[in-house]
């Protein structure tokens, strides 16, 4: 068997990918390694609705930017839409409009956006005019009731303002709150009602609506705060801790009690915002570059697609250098394993729980899904049957250990239902026929061998160097298939057979 | 770099790894649709039947769960029997029956335990459903002729069951081993538990040194006997058997294991496509030259008879 198309097939691969690796890194200058990040965001919002077949206008609060986060670039994604722009009082509105449009229809506003922490908030330039709040008889005697308690223990309006939302914010809600706000208030609702008491105290105040940037989201929910107008000048208030002045990480998208979109022309309307943190200024910059110039290479890449689209892709590149780790160990080093390609799965759940957390719930739940099979063995059951009422035991299990993390206050513990419950099934039900096979103390290597290999795994895919260079340079996977096919026709020892043969090359003895 | 120090010179005295087992003999030399024939044991035993080469005798076959039931009705006739699934591995899931109790009806085992009738149909279920098959698919539990072991042995083996197992490459036969069990391997004939493996000098039947655990060894680590120089009873008629095995499954590289019956002389017990190396450390010797040299010459060897005088004269035990 000759091993010359294998060697050619590999080179012609890790050529191509070499190639494709330094043409992007020596002429379109993408970077290396990982640099040090300034805060870029991509926010990204995506409107489904269906259009009833005529004359559509769909209209959206864009944000409108200020010192603390500038937006670098705004997109729109709307084939065969016109766009105009127009100001609705404090708020910028982009109107994207059809002449005819039939069935479900899809549109993208992305935006960039790059925090500057510190930098002083922007003041609207508003009109400080008190809306009249419009409460009906008994919700304006329970206002002006929180607003007379506010004032006499207050000095001034500034002093004012956050003991009235500390009222409405405050667990458990007093009955004036309570008649303000209603049964089973939601969060807008209740700036709503604080904006309104505002107004019974001559303060003139209005929502924010916005979202914070902290964490990536694939569904971001609007966040509402509420500006009031004290000393002289717009001040914004948390609601959470009821005090002035609110986190750097608040992107500020539109003011006032309207809602974010307004739709003609079509229904079942429904707006998902995703947010996503760009790795590095210079990438988010070139690729800014690129979309203005209408770059087709660099478009051709992973970072074109939509955010929730990369949040997965992020995770599956690693995943082939988790493989070949396996295949390293399995073939070179020849480490026994539960399954073939198990460990790589365990380790992707770990991404998910993180390490030490990942390898406790791991051990629990796989040691007293064993414990419970144990006893069904007893019970003389069948295969099949066993395994499913097993896997049931298992959900239990899970449902038990979140319960308890929960009231011992380990939100960890809650991630366990995460946990790629399929992972667990799979494990348990080959951990349990190696046992039946060949022992507990067989069972026992090949789990302590697949766990020690998983961690392994998870270490060199969590890498932050790993998932830069996978997911900006996904040609490097071409390299990896190479080395795996070379891996593939490697027919030398494995590690272990070393000292297993070493006898047969010693003197006699 | 001592590593790579003992590589390469396991490499120069020709031993054989799993990848390279894998890679340059299994893979090319086996083919895939041939593998059946080893390891569905029931398969096995109709070809090896048809081919009147001898097998243990099939008292019969329980193929749904339901049959289980009928298994006590089967073993009525015989004093002693074997039930195996008929695609297991390594031995799992087999039961041997030596006999029976005269009150009660319990079934007594090699081992020593007694089952009765209702526990060993409930093994047979777990067998038929798969507990014991490659890969848990839904298997068939044979029960077969119980051998038994020819008295040659008894000073060397302690219980249990010794066999031969003999690598075939192409119908040549090309290492062969006896492995004998002892107390710590609890009977069983594998050498990762614990049994000895002797090397078998291919020309004459005659047992070479033998490994323990990972040493040398020269007598039984129970019995105190002597291991080495040991005549296998009707060695040319176990090479003939091996050598014959080839037109059976079709298979290149082959393991085929053979037991010694007191009445019936050498039985087929089973086949393998992927037979261990141990059987280098049993011989002292790598896998590797010998193979090579059938390869080299394999065209010209198309009878059984001159396959085995290739054997005898090219694999014959030299004395270093």
């Amino acid at each position: 068997m000759s091993k010359k198309p294998v060697y050619i097939l590999a080179s012609v691969l890790t050529l191509i990918g070499i190639a494709l690796y330094v043409y992007k890194v020596a002429f379109l200058g993408y970077p290396v390694v990982p640099q040090a990040k300034i805060d870029v965001w991509e926010i990204e919002a995506r409107l489904k609705f269906t259009a009833v077949g005529g004359e559509v206008k769909l209209g959206l609060f864009t944000p409108p930017g200020s010192g603390r986060n500038a937006i670098l670039e705004r997109r729109y994604v709307a084939p065969g839409y016109g766009l105009t722009t127009e100001n609705d009082g404090p708020n910028q509105r982009a109107v994207i409009s059809t002449r005819k449009a039939n069935g479900a229809q899809t549109v993208y506003y992305r935006i960039s956006v790059q925090r500057t922490p510190g930098a002083p908030p922007a003041q609207p330039n508003l009109s400080t005019a008190i809306e009249p709040p419009g409460l009906e008889e008994a919700k304006l005697a329970a206002a002006q009731v929180i607003v007379r308690d506010a004032e006499a223990r207050s000095a001034d309006r500034a002093t004012m303002v956050p003991l009235i939302i500390e009222r409405f914010t405050k667990q458990p809600r007093g009955n004036q709150v309570a008649v303000l706000l209603g049964a089973d208030p939601k969060p807008r609702d209740l700036a709503v009602a604080i904006v309104k008491t505002l107004a019974v105290a001559n303060i003139p105040a209005h929502i924010v609506n916005g979202v914070i940037l902290d964490n990536a989201r694939r569904r971001a929910p609007v966040t509402y705060w509420i500006e009031a107008h004290v000393g002289d000048k717009w001040v914004a208030f948390d609601l959470k801790t009821a005090s002035a002045g609110v986190s750097d990480n608040h992107l500020t998208w539109w003011r006032g009690s309207k809602q974010l979109t307004t739709l003609s022309g079509g229904t079942d309307l429904s707006v998902n915002i995703a947010t996503n943190r760009l790795e590095e200024s210079a990438l988010a910059n070139l690729l800014t570059m690129a979309r203005s110039r209408r770059d087709e290479l660099i478009s051709f890449s992973l970072y074109s697609l939509p955010i929730q689209t990369q949040h997965v892709y992020r995770l599956l590149v690693v995943v082939p250098i988790g493989i070949f780790l396996l295949v390293l160990l399995r073939n070179v080093i020849g480490v026994t394993t539960l399954g073939t390609f198990m460990p790589v799965l365990i380790a992707l759940s770990f991404r998910e729980t993180q390490l030490l957390w990942g390898l406790i719930l791991f051990v629990v739940v796989v040691g007293s899904g064993l414990l419970v099979r144990a006893y069904f063995e007893t019970l003389k059951l069948l295969l099949v049957p066993r395994l499913a009422s097993v896997l049931i035991c298992v959900v239990l299990i899970m449902a038990i250990l979140s319960i308890i993390s929960h009231k011992l206050g380990f939100d960890r513990g809650l991630s366990v239902a995460l946990f790629p419950m399929v992972i667990m099934t799979m494990t348990i039900e080959r951990l349990s026929i190696v046992w039946d096979e060949r022992g507990a103390a067989f069972a026992m290597k090949q789990a302590v061998g697949s766990l020690a290999v998983a961690v392994l795994c998870y270490l060199v895919m969590n890498l932050d160097v790993v998932s830069h260079q996978l997911f900006t340079f996904p040609e490097l996977l071409l390299i990896i298939l190479a080395a795996t096919i070379l891996l593939g026709r490697y027919t030398g020892y494995r590690l272990v057979e070393l000292p297993r043969f070493k006898v047969l090359v010693q003197g006699r003895s | 770099m001592f590593g790579l120090t003992l590589a390469r010179r396991l490499a120069e005295k020709g031993v054989l790894g799993i990848n390279r087992r894998n890679a340059i003999y299994q893979l090319p030399y086996n083919k895939r649709r041939f593998y059946p024939r080893v390891d569905d044991k029931l398969l096995t035993k109709r070809l090896a039947q048809e081919a009147g080469i001898a097998v243990p005798a099939l008292y019969g076959v329980i193929e749904i769960a339901k049959q289980a039931a009928d298994i006590g009705e089967i073993v009525k006739p015989y004093e002693d029997f074997v039930l195996k699934p008929a695609q297991g591995s390594g031995g799992d899931g087999i039961v041997v029956v030596v006999g029976r109790t005269r009150t009660g009806g319990y079934y007594r085992l090699a081992s020593g335990r007694l089952m009765s009738e209702s526990e060993l149909i409930f093994h047979t279920q777990n067998t038929v459903s798969g507990v014991y098959s490659l890969g848990g698919q839904p298997d068939v539990a044979l029960i077969e002729y119980r051998v038994k072991f020819d008295p040659v042995f008894e000073r060397i083996a302690f219980q249990g069951v010794p066999d031969i197992r003999i690598i075939v490459f192409f119908g040549v036969p090309v290492m062969a081993m006896v492995r004998l069990p002892t107390r710590m391997s609890e009977g069983r004939a594998n050498l990762h538990q614990g049994a000895i493996g002797a090397g078998i000098d291919i020309a004459t039947g005659k047992t070479l040194t033998a490994v323990w655990r990972n040493d040398v060894v020269t007598e039984h680590p129970d019995t105190l006997n002597s291991v080495q120089d040991v005549d296998i009873p009707h060695w040319p008629k176990l090479l003939d058997l091996a050598a014959r095995s080839y037109e059976l499954t079709e298979l290149g590289y082959q393991g085929i294991d053979i037991v010694l019956d007191r009445d019936r002389g050498p039985l087929i017990l089973e086949l393998n496509a992927r037979p261990g190396l141990n059987i280098q450390i049993a011989n002292r010797d790598g896998l590797e030259h010998r193979l090579q040299a059938v390869l080299a010459e394999k065209d010209k060897l198309d009878t059984v008879e001159k396959r085995i005088a290739f054997s005898r004269e090219r694999f014959a035990h030299r004395k270093t």
